[in-house]
């Protein structure tokens, strides 16, 4: 759901024991409601790959082997690389974007666990 | 207002240290202002025949005259005349005024509160927007300064369930712990496992 941005913070602030922490990472068992096994993310660049391009540690998540590529096109086609790199740009995007997804979904998994925690405590 | 200079000591306790005569060796505490050499008000009128000469300097009728009362240490000034509340918007709009715009006639005697009076004032009465007495320049300061402090204030809250307008998201997730690494370690030491949201044997419903 896109249309949270007050209202999980206005519950955060009357509920404030069954609110998400955002500072820190999700504290339930991560395969905990899950009907399979969830599949680990992995890592498609490898470390010297990442240390050639001098990538900051910010830049060395599941999205770098996209990000190495978009950067060789970049340096190749400088000055003028304009729309050269446009694809190889939106498959980064498009995968930062999903990752983007993907802490929001955490977010809110959390948020339902800890709910139903608390109704579980309840009864 | 109203402090009899000849007798100090009859206005009680408070008051016999600023009226006592080692501290009106100073002097005066205001002074006369920068007038015009010919627009300065004289002396405060004495007797009779001065009461009538200012009353014709100022227009007025002498039994009209009365000037600003000796005593009063704010509003004190000279032989000018105290003509009592004179207002822009208690004058007559349909009159036909010299000075139609100040609702003034030519030589109509001009009264000492004529710019807290005057027509262009953002209130009814034209008094609050120009209170620069001590209380009221500590109020239209603190007017100010309170919205930016409680502004300041709710922005600026730390705690983690303070009001926050931004998308609910989990920290980002990273192959290795660089936090835990940084400076000088190997981040290649402390990795983590992070999963996504697809299932095994389950055919992910999106592209």
């Amino acid at each position: 759901r896109m249309g949270t941005k007050l209202s999980v913070s206005v519950e955060g602030g009357f509920q404030p024991e069954i609110a998400p922490r955002t500072d820190r990472p999700p504290t339930f068992d991560p395969q905990y409601g899950f009907e399979g096994k969830r599949k680990p993310r992995e890592m498609k660049a490898t470390w010297e790959e990442m240390d050639q391009y001098n990538l900051k540690p910010g830049q060395r998540d599941y999205c770098a082997h996209l990000l190495m590529p978009l950067m060789k096109c970049q340096t190749e086609n400088a000055p003028f690389a304009g729309h050269a790199c446009d694809g190889a740009r939106a498959a980064w995007d498009k995968c930062e974007y999903d990752d983007y997804i993907m802490r929001i979904k955490e977010f809110e998994r959390e948020r339902r666990l800890l709910q139903r925690a608390a109704r579980k405590a309840d009864n | 207002a109203g402090m009899a200079s000849f007798l100090p000591r009859t206005l009680g306790p408070l008051r016999t240290f600023s009226t006592s005569p080692i501290v009106r060796l100073r002097g005066p505490l205001t002074f006369d202002g920068w007038y015009p050499r010919d627009h300065k008000p004289g002396q405060y009128p004495e007797n009779e025949e001065e009461r009538r000469r200012a009353a014709i300097k100022y227009g007025l009728r002498p039994e009209d005259y009365k000037p600003m009362d000796k005593n009063d240490i704010v509003r004190y000034a000279g032989d000018y005349p105290d003509l009592g509340v004179i207002t822009y918007d208690h004058k007559d709009p349909y009159e036909s005024w010299t000075d139609r715009h100040h609702r003034r006639n030519w030589g109509e005697m001009v009264g000492m509160d004529m710019m807290n009076y005057r027509g262009d004032r953002l209130t009814f009465t034209g008094l609050e927007a120009e209170d620069y007495t001590t209380w009221g320049s500590i109020k239209m300061c603190l007017r100010v300064l309170i919205p930016m402090a409680l502004l300041a204030y709710y922005f600026s809250r730390d705690d983690p369930n303070a009001f926050r307008w931004k998308n609910p998201a989990m920290p980002k997730q990273y192959p290795y712990d660089y936090a835990r690494a940084f400076p000088f370690d190997d981040p290649r030491k402390f990795p983590i496992v992070n999963y996504s949201f697809d299932v095994e044997g389950q055919k992910h419903g999106h592209h």
